[in-house]
């Protein structure tokens, strides 16, 4: 599923944000037109990828979000919005009074939320009501940046406000170059250790935890995978491939942590999937030079049988950034 | 040869009362009952070609209804008002018989017509008294020919592709119901004009339904089909253009303040061709049959 940036401009601002070197070089107030948005619905149809993905920044913040929700699902696309449930009362009445009754089966939101005690009380009461008016269309994400982190507030969520149950884990990165916060290499076990430690609170409220990309399934001891296994019915992803974002300029990369490496126009190519092959291949040839974020990820036999992707690629270019050009020419486009 | 017009007048009663055996055009406004409409021209006789409702308020404030299936309907709007009015009747408009022209003076509809189209509703534009964005309009031009996701017409430039010949002079005249070989304005009082604005500006050919079907051997309407002609008098007027025979000097009066239209219809035509091309190459065998 493609992500559509609607907008460049955000109303938080995340000490983890992996997209802030993208906003930060974007013209703010470069927004998605129509023709443009139109001129995405067609290639994606074209190439029969009937979901989408809207987000920004926050992508409420777009003059025409709604209009563009409603045309997209008119389209007979599938919408998720990726918001921080953070928006003015003229938006919010409106997302109420137009979206609030569409089916769960067309239009979904996932709900970024931060630690309560670091969000302001304005922040929390606008979340609060979005989640209290959009929670059965809603997902809760949350973005691990640091090893000691806490999840209660999302399993008050979800009962309080009757949020699906699932929680979509994601794992704040590097932007290579630059400076964010995330989880450092030598503290992702104890990352891992706290997530397992919250997994009988996951399964005595049925709640499901999916992993975003980039986790390597090496931070997880045998024992461990064995209870994400049982608890995700053997559903466990510990990839990392590319998850194409189409800017409101038209330009297209392969992941926020590496948007500032190898943009493109979306215009030099036919279909989604010719933008998803030139990404994948970017990233083998990442890969071949750096197997994954381990040392060890070099000889591991579950990396070669692609169980495990070797964590998230911005480490791999983290190793690019202070040697001389010597790797695959491509990699420096 | 004796041609059969169609005609294009007001939704008057009394006037249609006297129209026998004839195709309509039908103008009324957006408060209309069009079910009524269509029953009263059929009832006296005559065939109902299209109803257009000459709309002042915005394209979303059309009463739309289910009782106008079926119906062959024109809507000419200035703008097309709240997007999110237009989705919730965006199923029935699509069912309908319809087919929407919003005005190129404003900026916005260029947009708001690509909306539409993509969302398979058929739609064009009507050219307004303003400048004409030659560039707006060619983009709406390229989506409308070479775009290959499914989307609907568009006007003027489906009725261009599908009507072009590259020998000939192709008059888009007839998306505006203005191509004097088809079409015949008439008003209460039985005036006969060639275009609409003829008829309110009084330029009158004839007066009298009686001279409909003897309205070739007029000398004024002889006149009016070759007024075209008045362009090769012209030094460097518009029949020198490259894009002549597809514009025919529609822009003329307009070209010194906004030039632009020789390029669009240029591309047009270029357009046209690609068209043709296509159509030619996937034109199937036709296996003799015993």
């Amino acid at each position: 599923m493609a992500n559509i940036l609607l907008t460049q401009q955000c109303v938080r601002s995340c000490p983890y944000c992996f997209a802030k070197k993208h906003m930060a070089d974007s013209i703010p107030d470069d927004i998605l037109t129509w023709d443009n948005l139109i001129y995405i619905a067609d290639l994606m149809e074209h190439s029969n990828e009937m979901g989408v993905s809207l987000l920004g920044g926050e992508p409420t913040l777009h003059p025409h979000f709604v209009d563009f929700v409603l045309y997209l699902l008119e389209r007979r696309f599938h919408v998720n919005v990726f918001t921080s449930g953070i928006m003015g009362e003229k938006m919010f009445n409106e997302c109420e009074r137009v979206l609030g009754k569409i089916s769960p089966d067309r239009l979904s939101f996932v709900c970024n939320v931060n630690n309560p005690e670091k969000s302001s009380f304005s922040e929390l009461e606008n979340v609060r009501r979005f989640l209290k008016t959009f929670g059965h269309l809603s997902t809760v994400g949350f973005n691990i940046y640091k090893h000691d982190f806490n999840l209660d507030f999302i399993f008050q969520y979800v009962n309080e406000f009757g949020l699906r149950r699932h929680l979509r884990l994601g794992l704040a990165h590097p932007i290579p170059g630059q400076h964010n916060i995330y989880v450092h290499i030598d503290k992702m076990k104890l990352m891992a250790e706290r997530l397992i430690s919250y997994l009988p609170v996951f399964e005595r409220l049925k709640i499901k935890a999916g992993f975003d990309c980039g986790f390597p399934l090496c931070i997880f001891t045998e024992e461990q995978i064995g209870k994400l296994f049982k608890h995700n019915s053997g559903r466990l992803s510990f990839g990392c491939g590319p998850a194409i974002d189409i800017g409101p300029d038209m330009t297209v990369w392969g992941c926020f942590p590496l948007s500032n490496t190898h943009k493109r126009s979306i215009y030099e190519f036919d279909s989604m999937n010719d933008i998803r092959n030139f990404y994948r291949d970017l990233h083998q040839k990442v890969r071949t030079e750096v197997s994954g974020i381990f040392g060890d990820c070099d000889d591991c036999i579950y990396r070669e049988e692609n169980l495990c992707m070797g964590g998230c690629l911005a480490h791999s270019y983290n190793h690019f950034i202070n040697e001389a050009n010597i790797r695959f020419k491509e990699i420096y486009k | 040869m004796t041609r059969e017009h169609i005609i294009v007048c007001q939704f008057d009663e009394n006037l249609l009362g006297r129209l026998h055996k004839k195709r309509l055009v039908v103008n009324t406004s957006a408060d209309a009952n069009i079910p009524h409409i269509c029953q009263f021209v059929n009832n006296n006789q005559n065939n109902l070609h299209c109803i257009v409702i000459h709309q002042n308020n915005t394209l979303a404030s059309t009463p739309f209804h289910e009782n106008w299936r079926g119906i062959p309907i024109a809507v000419f709007a200035d703008q097309m008002g709240s997007f999110k009015e237009i989705m919730q009747k965006m199923r029935l408009i699509r069912d309908l018989n319809i087919r929407i022209f919003l005005n190129t003076d404003f900026k916005e509809n260029f947009t708001n017509i690509h909306i539409l189209a993509s969302l398979g509703i058929d739609c064009g534009v009507f050219f307004g008294e303003n400048n004409l964005d030659w560039e707006a309009l060619n983009d709406l031009m390229t989506y409308s020919v070479y775009s290959k996701a499914h989307h609907a017409t568009i006007e003027p430039f489906h009725f261009i592709i599908n009507n072009y010949n590259p020998t000939r002079t192709t008059d888009f005249s007839s998306v505006y119901f203005n191509n004097p070989y088809t079409y015949l304005h008439i008003d209460s009082e039985e005036n006969i004009a060639i275009t609409k604005n003829d008829l309110i500006e009084g330029k009158y050919i004839a007066s009298g339904i009686n001279l409909i079907p003897d309205i070739s051997e007029n000398e004024k309407y002889k006149e009016a089909l070759h007024s075209w002609q008045e362009f090769f008098l012209q030094e460097n007027g518009c029949a020198f253009c490259q894009a002549w025979r597809v514009c025919m000097g529609k822009f003329s009066t307009s070209i010194k303040d906004n030039p632009g239209c020789s390029k669009f219809f240029v591309d047009m035509m270029e357009a046209a061709d690609y068209f043709l091309s296509v159509q030619h190459k996937n034109k199937r065998k036709e296996l003799w049959q015993p």
